[in-house]
Formats: C-alpha cells, sequence, structure tokens
C-alpha cells in the first residue's frame, strides 16, 4: 500500500481556464456579467430590459446557457445584440472550458458588455467561475422568501440579487424584508434590487447599476 | 449533477498523480470537503462509481474529511463558527467576515497498490 499525496483542488482545471478566459476579457476590456437563477425567474426577460435601454450606449454581446434549444438567443438576437446560444445537452450549469470554445468563434473583442445568462439553476453555477467580473443572482416573487436562507453559496458570490417579478407581490406571500435579511446575512455586501419586467419597476435602478459596473470597468483602464 | 463532472475530473487528478508511478489499483481517495463546497458526498461517491469503471481507481473508496464553516471578523480577529449562513461577527456584530474555512475542495491524498 503506497500513498501519494496530492493536494490538487478537484475545480482546478475549471479555475485555470476561467482564469485564461477572464485574462482575454480584460485584454479587450469586457466587462463579463455571469447572470446565475432558477428556470423561469426572468434572466432573459431583465437582459432584454437592460440591454434596450444600453444598446445605444454600448455594444453588448450576450452568451446564453440551456440544457436545449436556441429560444434565449434568438429573443435576444432580435434585440439586435450579438448573441451566442451554448447547449450543455443535461448539464447543469456552464462551465469555463464551454466559454473558452465559444469565444473562438465569438467576437467577444468588439464587446463593451457581455452577458453570459447561466443554465436555469441556483446551486451548480455557483461552483464554476467562467471569467467573469461578477455575478448577478435572479429570484422571482412566487420562488418564496427562502431562497437566499436554502442556497447561501450563490448568494454569498454575487455581487447583485435581482428580485423580480414584484408586480406579482399582492399574490404572494412573501416578507421581503425578512428575505432581504436572509441575503444580507450571507452576504452583507450584496446590492439587491426589487423589479418587474412587466411594470418597469426598478428598472431603471438595475440599468443604473449596470451603469456604475460600466464606469468601474472604464476607471480600471 | 454537477457531482458527474467532479467525479470526471478527480479521474483526471488520479491519472496525473499516478502517471509516473507503478500503481496497479488505486484503493481509496481522501477528498477534503467544505461545509459551503456545494458538493453531495453521497452523489459524488455514486458519480464517481461509474466515471471511475475501467480506470485503475475502479472500486476505489472515497473517504471525506469534512470541513465546517469558520469565518474571521475582518474589524476585530474574532474567529468564530459560522452558523446557518449568518456572516455577523458574534463579538462586535461586524458584517466584515472572510471565511477561514468550509469552502475547500481539494484531493489530499490517494493510496494505491
Amino acid at each position: 500500500m503506497v500513498e501519494i499525496k496530492v493536494l490538487t483542488d478537484v475545480l482546478k482545471a475549471n479555475d485555470t481556464i476561467a482564469e485564461q478566459n477572464r485574462k482575454k476579457f480584460r485584454n479587450s476590456n469586457v466587462l463579463v456579467l455571469n447572470i446565475i437563477g432558477s428556470p423561469g425567474a426572468g434572466k432573459t426577460s431583465l437582459l432584454e430590459a437592460a440591454i434596450e435601454k444600453l444598446t445605444k450606449q454600448y455594444r453588448i454581446g450576450v452568451i446564453e446557457g440551456d440544457v436545449a434549444t436556441s429560444r434565449d438567443a434568438e429573443r435576444i438576437a432580435r434585440l439586435g445584440v450579438k448573441t451566442l446560444q451554448i447547449n450543455t445537452r443535461g448539464g447543469c450549469h456552464l462551465e469555463a472550458n464551454m466559454i473558452a470554445s465559444a469565444l473562438s468563434g465569438f467576437p467577444y473583442q468588439d464587446l463593451d458588455l457581455l452577458f453570459i445568462e447561466n443554465v436555469g439553476n441556483l446551486i451548480c453555477p455557483a461552483g464554476y467561475a467562467l471569467g467573469e467580473d461578477a455575478k448577478i443572482v435572479v429570484i422571482s416573487v412566487p420562488e418564496g422568501q427562502d431562497k437566499p436562507a436554502k442556497y447561501p453559496l450563490i448568494f454569498r458570490n454575487a455581487s447583485l440579487m435581482l428580485l423580480n417579478k414584484t408586480d406579482l407581490l399582492p399574490h404572494c406571500n412573501l416578507d421581503i424584508e425578512a428575505m432581504k435579511e436572509d441575503a444580507l446575512g450571507v452576504n452583507p455586501a450584496l446590492d439587491v434590487i426589487g423589479i418587474s419586467c412587466t411594470t418597469g419597476e426598478g428598472v431603471e435602478e438595475w440599468v443604473a447599476w449596470l451603469k456604475s459596473k460600466m464606469q468601474q470597468r472604464d476607471s480600471r483602464g | 449533477m454537477h457531482e458527474l463532472s467532479i467525479a470526471s475530473n478527480l479521474i483526471d487528478i488520479v491519472k496525473q498523480a499516478t502517471e509516473r508511478q507503478e500503481v496497479s489499483r488505486v484503493t481509496s481517495l481522501r477528498i477534503v470537503i467544505g461545509e459551503m463546497s456545494n458538493v453531495v458526498p453521497d452523489c459524488l461517491t455514486f458519480a464517481f462509481e461509474v466515471v471511475s469503471r475501467g480506470t485503475l481507481a475502479e472500486n476505489a473508496r472515497l473517504d471525506f474529511q469534512k470541513k465546517p464553516l469558520r469565518g474571521r471578523c475582518l474589524d476585530c480577529g474574532e474567529e468564530f463558527p459560522i452558523q446557518e449562513y449568518f456572516f455577523r461577527c458574534p463579538e462586535c456584530e461586524s458584517p466584515k467576515i472572510e471565511i477561514v474555512s468550509g469552502r475547500e475542495f481539494f484531493l489530499e491524498s490517494i493510496e494505491c497498490e
């Protein structure tokens, strides 16, 4: 019986590629945001709302991750921005190598802002860096207020929580303050925006948040 | 589901580690796993059984050493266990907490024949 010391991070292969992606993005000065949330939380709708407001000011691209279909990419492409669909064929999250191979055919160098919409899932995507500058977690009112308490890792790692579908608040039993308390308990630095793509509430705030990130990008040079 | 992709990573790491050694069989893997690593040992064990078939590590046992979540206060320096993922210093109530353990997920060692 022989013991071999290994001491290797199991996700190192992914982290190494994520770091290479990050360097590429930095060299082209692209801000990259990784959007994570459950299926149906409204990730694509929130991107549509932001892109409509920002597309004149910035060159925007979107990489869409889904198990199957190119429906989300088709929705985004209608807005006239560069779009690429990755199908994971059963995989529950995007990995850095999927982004790396997607980049070879995607003109990310010509972008100011790249959104990567992850596969709908609050668990697996939280552990896989893609090379992004920040993670955004999207949850929606009908999902209930316990999400930050039940899925802490993504809330710990995110910079912004978008609480979507606030127009449904009158119909749902959800205590926003208790939910925020849970989210800020896991991550006191988390920004929180309540938003509704139906009524437009919070959209300006979401756009302002993105602009502030773009300003940070501009000042990093 | 991501346990399947993690199991493949484990096999790759085992292959690299045994490349230049005279190993006929890997009998066990010692894995350090943090409370906040988002990995479920039972799922990983099952996925590993599937992915390891036909490799040196077929039938190898996975031993997990679990690390509880601990934080350090960046304001007062207090080190403490983080209960229920509540990142607040129990001494000074500061929210500026760095994680000192509980995010680990690495292959520490393997036993071979």
